[in-house]
């Protein structure tokens, strides 16, 4: 077989993990098959496969590789291939090739509600290491928050100055701005990442006790 | 305690790894109870948290062992007690029921 295997690269991002799941086993029914996933949201798929695959995908993340080997080769043993993750990835997406409609690496809704409440904990654990580092290195430069850009402007003289002297105050001003407002627009959208997942865990929570397990 | 938990809790009664208990579950309830992979490794988390059951090592290096702990074993027979109260007052509710 010499012909090179036709793939394509997609790049998607999702929220609701189950829209995600019915995506990729709809691109399995046309013929594309999961390959790899990129850690930036970029999907490899593979054409021509003849078995028909079945995607699930498990949020969870691990201390030591021991712990993710014994993870996986559970999930293998019950018929749940690992196509792409890793003991730090987070999202871990299996396949099986030996499933009914119903198929799923979750029995009851309990656990599909922890699947969320793990993404809320660490989504909520990455946007406060992200800030940390911005702090150490930005902290001298807090009392620009309680300064609008033109009062930083104003403050920083940037008009009164000419050529390289101009250019160093103008990074001195510009730089500082671009952290202090990347930031807050990192953080507002990481914490409603956090409730999101929250509400989800919640919705599924209701649905367990309502049957009672 | 849900009705997926006691039984894995009584299958560790035993040394055993991941799918063995999925086996030991399916085989106990007759087919009418099985439990995938996600949900059982988040009940050998939460057990291992709450020291119900302990890691004894791995089978073959890749399958980690688990049995039950003599605190285990207290939950188990406390859980035991209270569904055979259930069923005796059930038995008698029914029986008295069923006569009429």
């Amino acid at each position: 077989m010499n012909e090179p295997c036709p793939y394509i690269k997609i790049r998607k991002f999702f929220i609701k993990i189950e829209k995600e799941e019915k995506w990729l086993n709809d691109m399995s029914a046309q013929g594309w098959n999961l390959l790899q996933v990129s850690e930036l949201g970029g999907y490899t798929f593979l054409y021509g496969l003849t078995e028909k695959r079945r995607y699930r995908i498990d949020y969870r993340v691990f201390k030591n590789q021991n712990d993710f080997d014994d993870y996986t080769t559970l999930f293998w043993d019950s018929g749940w291939n690992l196509v792409s993750g890793g003991k730090e990835r987070g999202n871990q997406y299996f396949y099986s090739t030996n499933f009914e409609e119903s198929s799923d690496i979750f029995s009851d809704e309990r656990s599909k509600a922890d699947r969320y409440m793990r993404m809320a904990r660490h989504t909520l654990a990455m946007t406060l290491l992200i800030c940390l580092p911005y702090l150490s290195i930005w902290w001298t430069d807090i009392w620009r928050f309680s300064l609008s850009p033109y009062q930083q402007y104003q403050v920083s003289e940037l008009s009164h100055q000419t050529g390289f002297e101009y250019f160093n105050t103008f990074m001195e001003l510009a730089v500082p701005l671009f952290l202090q407002y990347s930031l807050c627009i990192c953080m507002v959208l990481m914490f409603l990442l956090c409730i999101y997942c929250a509400i989800k865990a919640r919705v599924y929570h209701h649905r367990a006790m309502k049957k009672n397990l | 305690m849900t009705e997926v938990s006691y039984y894995v809790l009584l299958s560790l009664t035993k040394p055993m790894h991941g799918y063995a208990i999925m086996q030991n579950v399916e085989a106990l309830s007759k087919g009418t109870v099985t439990i995938a992979p996600g949900t059982l490794y988040g009940i050998l988390e939460n057990f291992t948290k709450q020291n119900l059951i302990v890691l004894l090592g791995t089978s073959d290096g890749r399958r980690k062992v688990y049995q039950i702990t003599p605190f285990g074993m207290e939950v188990l027979q406390m859980e035991y007690d209270r569904m055979r109260n259930l069923v005796q007052i059930s038995d008698i509710f029914f029986a008295g029921r069923n006569r009429r």
